[in-house]
Formats: C-alpha cells, structure tokens, sequence
C-alpha cells in the first residue's frame, strides 16, 4: 500500500526511469564533438561507427552506471545516518580517491620502477584504493560503526587531512596540480567498456547487499533504540553498509573524478516524488542517479560543443537547482499550510 | 491479575549514562497480565529502567524475561516477546503510516519475506485500535503530534509481544485518545499482556494496577495503586507538594497549595 | 623453367619486402616506459602538448599535424588546425575522428591510456629538461622518420644559438644572481629546471638551489634574505610586486633591476622544447638591459 501523497506506483517510476536511461543513452550516442548527429551518418564511416560503438556509447552508459552507483551509495548514506544532507562522500572517500590521484600523479614523473607497477594500476586504480582506505581510517578514527555521531566526526577530519596532504602533494610537485585540477571537476570522457563492466558488476554486488539490508534501513528510520528493540543487528548491518557506501563510491570516484551533488540529490528527489519504504528507495535513488549524471553528461557534450564542460558543474547546476525549487516549493506550503 | 507468575525481573541490575551511575542497584518483579506503571521524578532514571529491561542499555546484574535470561536471548526471540516503545526518537517522516505500523511485524516475519495476511490483519487491528486508520495513506510528516503518537502505540502494538514497555505513551495525547489508550490497556492486560509504562501524569498512573515509584536511580515503593502506601510514597518522592485524592472510586492528584 | 624462374622471383621480393617491412617497423621507448610499435611513416599527427607540436614543426613535419590542443600556438600555421582539447582534458572522440597515425601528448592525462586502447598509437614525452628537450627531439625525429643527421641539425642549432646568446652576455652580468619567478604563490624556477639551465648556460647564478626541486614554492622572505641581484618575472605578477611585505627594500627593486616578459613571450619561456634558445635570447636581452643601467659607461651592444 502506498502513501496518497504518490502519484504513481514505484513499479512504475522505476520502469520511467529505466526506459528515460534508455533512450538517454541511445541519445548520448548520437551527441559527441560535432554536436547532434544522427546514426545514419554512421553507417557509411567506419571511423565514424568507432566512435559510436567504442567512445560514445560507452562512455554514455559508464555516465549512467557511474551515476546509479553515486544514487546508491547517496541514498545507503541517507538511511544509515539518518541526516537528508548525507551523500557518499561523507567518510572521508572524496578526500582519499584525491589522495590517491596525487600520489599516483607525483610518481608518474620520478621513480621508474614505481612508475611501471602504477601505470598497470592507473589513476583509477589508485583513486579506488584511496577512497577505500580513507573509508577504513574513519571507520578506525572511529573506532567501529557503532556511533553514528563518531563517524560522521571521524569522516569530516578524515577528509580534512587527506585532503590537506594531496594539497601538500600539488603544493611540492605543482606538475600535479592540473592532473588533479581535472580529476577534482569530474569528467566521464575516459571510460571505455572495461571501466563500465567493471562498475556493473560493483553495483550489482551492491546493490544485492543494500536491498538484502533494506528492511534494517527501514527500521531505522523509526530511531536507532526502536530498530534495536524490533531485533535489528544494527552493528553488523552497519559495517557492511558502510563497506557498500565505500565500494560503491570508489568505484565510481574512480572512473569519473568526484562529480557532486548526485548522490545527494537522487535520493531527494526519488522521495519528492514518492514516499515508500527503502527496498524501493534504493533501486530508484540508482535509476535516478544514474539518470541525472546521464542527462548531465549529455549536456556537457552538447552545450557548447567541440568544447565540453565539466560534468561535475552541470550535476551541480542540475541537482541543485531542482532541490532550490523543491525547497520554495515546500517553504511556500508551509507558509500556506 | 491474581496470578503469581513473574514476567519480568530484575536482579541488582546497575546501569550507567555517560559516566554517571542512573540505576543504582534494581530488584524487582513484575507480575505477568499486569499492567505497571513507573512514577518519579525527573532523573529518576525511569526511562534508563525501561531501556534496561528492554535489553537496550549496558547493565551488569540480571535481568530475567520469563525465566530466561534477557542476554542469552538471539535478538530477533527478545523482539518477539518485548516491544518497547520510546519517547522523542527522532522518526523520519517519508513513511506512510501503513509502512510505520507495519514495521512492527518485523521481528515475526522471515529476513526477506513481504507480509503475509496474518502481518496485513494485525497492521489493521492495530491501526483500529488507536484511531489511526483513516490516516493510514498518509506520510508522518503531514501528522500532528497526536496522531503521530497514535501511529507509533499501533506499531508498538503491532508487534504482539507478551510484554510492553512503553515510555510516556500518551504524550501529546488529547483527553479522549487518552481515555482510548486506557481502553486498550485494559484490553490487553485482559489478554495476558504485560504492560509496563513511565507515565509523569500521576492521575493516570494511579489506573494502573500497580505503581513503581523511583527516586535517584532506586526503586523507593512497589505496590499496588489502590494502597495508602503507594499514595504515601508518591507524595514523598514528590517532596509532598501534591496529595492524593479519591474521587468517585479513582484516585486523582492535586496541588497542595 | 620460366615459372621456375618467376617463382623464385617471387620468393626473393617477397622476401626482401618482409625485410623492408620489418626494418619499416620502428619501436620506441616512450616516457610512460612503453614500447610504442610504428609500422609505418606517419602521416598525420595529432600533438597534445605544446612542446611536442613546437618539436614536430622545428623538425619540419608541420604539414603533417592534422590536430593540435588549445595551449599550441606556435608556429602560426598551428592556429588552424582543429583543436582537440587539452593537455589533461583531450577530446577523444576528436582525435579518433581525425585518424592519426600517432598521437603525440604529455604523461600525466589519463587520455592516454584510452587512446591506447582505442587502438591508436600513442607516444607518451613529457620534457622537463634540456636532456629531456634533446631526447624528445630524437624520439620524434625517429618516430617521424626524418632523417638523422636532419634530426641533429636540430638541436645542433638550439646550442649553437645558446651559445651564441652565451657571448653576448656581458662580463659583468656573469655570475649574477638571478631570482626567476614563474607563476605567483610564488612559485621560482630553480637551478634543477629548464629554465635554471638555460641561466646556467647563460653564466649567470641561481638564488634557488637544485635541491629544492625544479619549482619549488618559496618562502618570499627567503627572497629578500637571498638579495638576489636580478628578478625576473611575468608581466601579470610584476604589476604587485612592490606590494609583498619587505620587497620594496630589495636591492634589486630599489634599482629596478627587475626583467617582466611581456605575456605573448611567456609562452616561449615557459616550454621546454625548441624554442629554448629564444627564450635564452629573451633572458640575455634581460642581462643586457639591466647592465647598460647599472654600468652606464658600458655601451650597448
């Protein structure tokens, strides 16, 4: 049964919002340098359909899988911390993924042999291995899961001091600083099929995970002490949420830089449309995530082609402006109301 | 309510807030069918009682529930037969009311099972129970504070648990609901259900069967409502600022001015 | 027997073309540590970096770039030819769609990478030195297959040209201190960078020791306690120089020997590829001035 304030069932929106993907990332193929152009165009060119095949579409289902992982990873913060301002970034992830990129970036130029092992690893590689780490130096900080208060604490100085040793990084070798730059604003220009497999097959795993421990969200959202006294093994749920949170962003920190804002904003505006319980909240925060990063993606590309924007300006401008709206939206309600 | 069988007890049972000791040594029953309530005054350490017996706070001693130990219990068996209803948990308000009352059923259900027609008929019993059903579409942002309230008794309720413990459960609560929450006490006591509530409005607690009466982490008096000690002890821990009064065969509590 | 003959004629050239076609294959060690395989000349280049476009064009094979990033801009012919991006941010689908035959760009962009797998033949140089200048003309040289004593003649110009500049150099300027400062934080260019090489060359000192690595962020009081006896300096960080804490004291503003390059030459200061000997000529032009004002009865060269 379904609150009266939905409009629609959540079957329903997620079909919508599987279909709108759909057809954004049959669009997304068609959008690249020279602007809009059809897949007739295609068919003749053979360099024409390499690009169709091996860079566009890859790179618009990487958007959308990037940003379905981000949408997860939101809405898992979301209900763990109980606090509609969490997004995936909050345990230190963002700061550690940056971390990872300097060191990676600083050796790329001076010792060969460290070079040779972190070129098979790649910039990827190592923004994953910072975002995970980072994830388990809060989780120590905060000496286990157990308070949520603790955690968040642990995240914010986490993030803090990694983010001053990556700057500390840049600050002695500024050759790092442009890699970097362009890491920090997000792009998805560099994925190709590999990275997208690899993504699916994180959210997938994920994804299972959260849903298996939906009911566990569920029942936190009455209190932490009422979830207790209903039998919910909340510390070990919340260890493998919080594992699933620093997969799910690294995966996709790792292959688009950190883009903001979509993990944020998905879950707000899935619940802006329907209110329901988290086994629901979770398959539409990803369908949602991966949708706004695709849209934002298509814009970056479209908007003043050749030249792109970076997509984390978009998401931003996107995500936020939707929420400003909600925001007047609900503040002129209350007024009335 | 005659009947001698102990549903829960307490055994030298301490229990500790930030450091500082609340329940300073307990030992305690509590009689089976009975309906209890825990009277004080505030930092008592009722509430910490509650969540003790409740297994949701560190305590050292024991604390038996129907003879068996409340710590060698799995979880999911203790959320069975106790259900534990708070005062001010934060609840977020994007369930519908539906959703909230039904996650009472959990401790019953299989780990990914959906709700079985039994869990549908006890969500609606209990919605009934307090007046809620008409609400039940609506998301608990959009509630007042008293139906709210509402909503949480029927999930507390939901759960069908031998044992209650409920933390002021008529908070917020206008006259008449809190003349259905009596109703339904009545009702499940009836039944063979324990319950045990903290309630700071004397003139209520006194429609209990019996009183607890707290003071400075210890249980000062434990008896029945109707006795003249119970009165005597409830104006002494309330440094006699009120007296106790039969009023057309119930006890009421005024001022002493 | 003439079938014998054609067939044994057939053996041999296929023979010598496998020879040919195998000798044609050039393989190079780029500075990602890869082998990159060339089969062929190339053709058309598309160069991501701006030293690497300058390298290209100082070896003659302008005509061939088909695509360049948004930071190249000399020679002029560079400006119209399609912009793919830039360095850290390549437009892939634009190089794709341009069909090089190789692609020319700097080590830290994760672009080459998918280039690469893209199925594109990617060399990967990021000069920071005048070694480095040297070797990237000599790995591009052999990339492009132009030939080797052409290649030389390259760099055999660049140094003649230094040297030149070297003699020009007045005596008394020799073995000065100098203080170069590259960008505001602010950021020097020490004795370990291109530009400190080239000043080395120049005969001229250092106030930022090769220690501290090539671009180090220094401490500006560390300047004024240096005392060094020239700065030089952009036009765009000049403009408030006199206003850092303790700088309106130094020796070196009080007397105006401050050298600040005009904005379109900070682009042949700041590129470590061919054109290092213009930039020496900018820095000796720099000596030259500011000793005709503190020795007055020096004429001018």
């Amino acid at each position: 049964m379904t609150s009266q304030f939905n409009r629609w069932p959540p079957a329903f929106l997620a079909t919508s919002l599987l279909l709108l993907g759909i057809f954004g990332i049959v669009l997304g193929s068609s959008v690249g340098s020279t602007g809009f152009e059809s897949w007739f165009a295609a068919f003749q060119d053979e360099i024409a359909w390499q690009i169709i095949w091996d860079i566009r579409l890859p790179r618009s289902v990487g958007a959308f899988v990037a940003g379905a992982l981000l949408g997860l990873a939101g809405a898992i913060a979301q209900g763990l911390f109980r606090n509609p301002l969490a997004d995936p970034y909050l345990l230190g992830s963002a700061s550690g993924a940056s971390l990872g990129v300097a060191f990676a970036l600083a050796l790329f130029g001076g010792n060969p042999f460290a070079t040779e092992f972190l070129i098979r690893l790649g910039l990827t590689g190592a923004a994953f291995i910072g975002a995970v780490l980072a994830v388990m130096l809060t989780i120590a900080l905060a000496q286990g899961v157990q308070h949520t208060l603790r955690l968040l604490l642990a995240g914010v100085i986490v993030g803090v001091v990694l983010g001053a040793m990556a700057s500390l990084i840049s600050l002695l070798r500024p050759d790092v600083l442009q890699g970097m730059q362009g890491f920090l604003l997000g792009s998805t220009s560099f994925i190709g099929w590999n990275s997208c497999a690899l993504m699916l097959s994180v959210l997938f795993v994920c994804i299972g995970f959260a849903f298996f421990l939906s009911r566990v969200l569920d029942a936190l959202s009455l209190g932490e002490l009422t979830a207790l006294s209903l039998g919910m093994p909340l510390a070990k749920a919340r260890l493998v949420l919080v594992t699933l949170l620093a997969l799910a962003t690294g995966a996709a920190v790792a292959q688009t830089g950190l883009v903001a804002f979509v993990g944020l904003a998905a879950p707000h505006l899935v619940r802006s449309l329907i209110k329901t319980k988290y086994n629901w909240v979770i398959l539409l925060s990803t369908l949602m995530g991966g949708l706004l990063l695709l849209v934002a993606d298509l814009l970056a590309r479209l908007l003043l082609s050749p030249q792109e924007l970076p997509v984390g300006v978009l998401t931003a401008v996107l995500g936020g402006g939707y929420l400003l709206w909600l925001m007047y939206q609900s503040q002129k309600n209350a007024a009335v109301g | 309510m005659n009947k001698r069988e102990v549903a829960l007890r307490l055994q030298d049972v301490h229990a500790s807030l930030a450091g500082k000791e609340v329940l300073r040594g307990i030992d305690i029953s509590f009689q089976l069918g009975c309906w209890t309530s825990i009277v004080g005054p505030n930092g008592a350490g009722k509430s910490t009682l509650l969540k003790a017996m409740a297994g949701l706070v560190p305590t050292s001693g024991k604390i038996f529930l129907l003879d068996q130990e409340l710590r060698m219990m799995g979880p999911k068996h203790r959320a069975q037969q106790l259900s534990w209803l708070g005062q001010n948990e934060t609840v977020s308000d994007d369930l519908c009311v539906w959703d909230v009352v039904m996650l009472g059923r959990i401790p019953h259900q299989d780990w990914l099972a959906p709700p079985n027609t039994n869990d549908h008929q006890v969500v609606i019993t209990s919605l009934q129970a307090t007046q809620a059903w008409d609400l039940r579409k609506r998301s608990l942002g959009q509630l007042s504070g008293g139906e709210r309230q509402r909503v949480l008794l029927a999930r507390a309720m939901a759960v069908r648990a031998q044992i209650m413990l409920m933390d002021e459960p008529t908070a917020n609560l206008d006259p008449p609901h809190q003349v259905d929450w009596l109703e339904q006490v009545h009702c499940l006591t009836s039944q063979n259900t324990t319950v045990i509530s903290v309630l700071h409005e004397v003139g209520m607690a006194l429609q209990a069967d019996d009183v607890v009466v707290m003071q400075a982490g210890l249980v000062v008096h434990h008896g029945a409502s109707t006795s003249e000690q119970t009165h005597q002890a409830i104006e002494a821990v309330f440094d006699n600022r009120i007296s106790i009064h039969n009023f057309e065969g119930q006890f009421v509590a005024l001022p002493k001015i | 027997m003439l079938k014998r003959q054609s067939r044994i004629r057939l053996l041999f050239s296929l023979a010598i073309g496998f020879v040919f076609a195998t000798v044609q294959a050039v393989v190079i060690k780029d500075d990602r540590q890869m082998d990159v395989v060339i089969a062929k000349t190339p053709q058309r280049i598309v160069s991501l970096l701006p030293s690497l476009t300058e390298t290209v064009c100082a070896l003659g094979q302008c005509k061939k770039l088909v695509g360049v990033d948004r930071y190249s801009s000399w020679p002029e012919s560079v400006n119209k030819l399609p912009r793919m991006g830039g360095g850290i941010d390549p437009s892939i689908e634009s190089v794709v769609a341009a069909r090089p035959d190789i692609v020319l760009m700097g080590t830290s962009a994760r672009g080459a990478e998918r280039l690469t797998a893209l199925g594109l033949t990617v060399l990967a140089l990021e000069p920071r030195t005048h070694a480095d200048v040297q070797r990237a003309i000599q790995i591009i040289g052999k990339a492009l297959d132009v030939p080797d004593k052409d290649t030389a003649q390259v760099w055999l110009d660049i140094q003649s040209s230094l040297e030149a500049s070297a003699q020009l150099v007045p005596s008394e300027s020799k073995g000065k201190r100098i203080y170069f400062e590259v960008s505001r934080a602010p950021y020097g260019a020490s004795e370990s960078s291109f530009i400190g090489e080239t000043l080395q060359r120049l005969g001229v000192q250092n106030i930022l020791p090769g220690s501290l690595g090539p671009f180090p962020k220094v401490n500006p009081e560390f300047v004024v306690r240096a005392q060094p006896d020239i700065i030089m300096v952009g036009d765009s960080n000049f403009a408030d120089m006199a206003t850092r804490p303790g700088w309106q004291n130094m020796q070196a503003m009080r007397m105006q020997q401050v050298c600040h390059f005009k904005k379109e030459d900070a682009n042949i200061l700041a590129r470590p590829g061919p054109r290092l000997a213009e930039a020496a000529k900018l820095m000796t032009q720099c000596l030259i001035d500011k000793s005709a004002t503190t020795s007055k009865a020096k004429p001018q060269p």
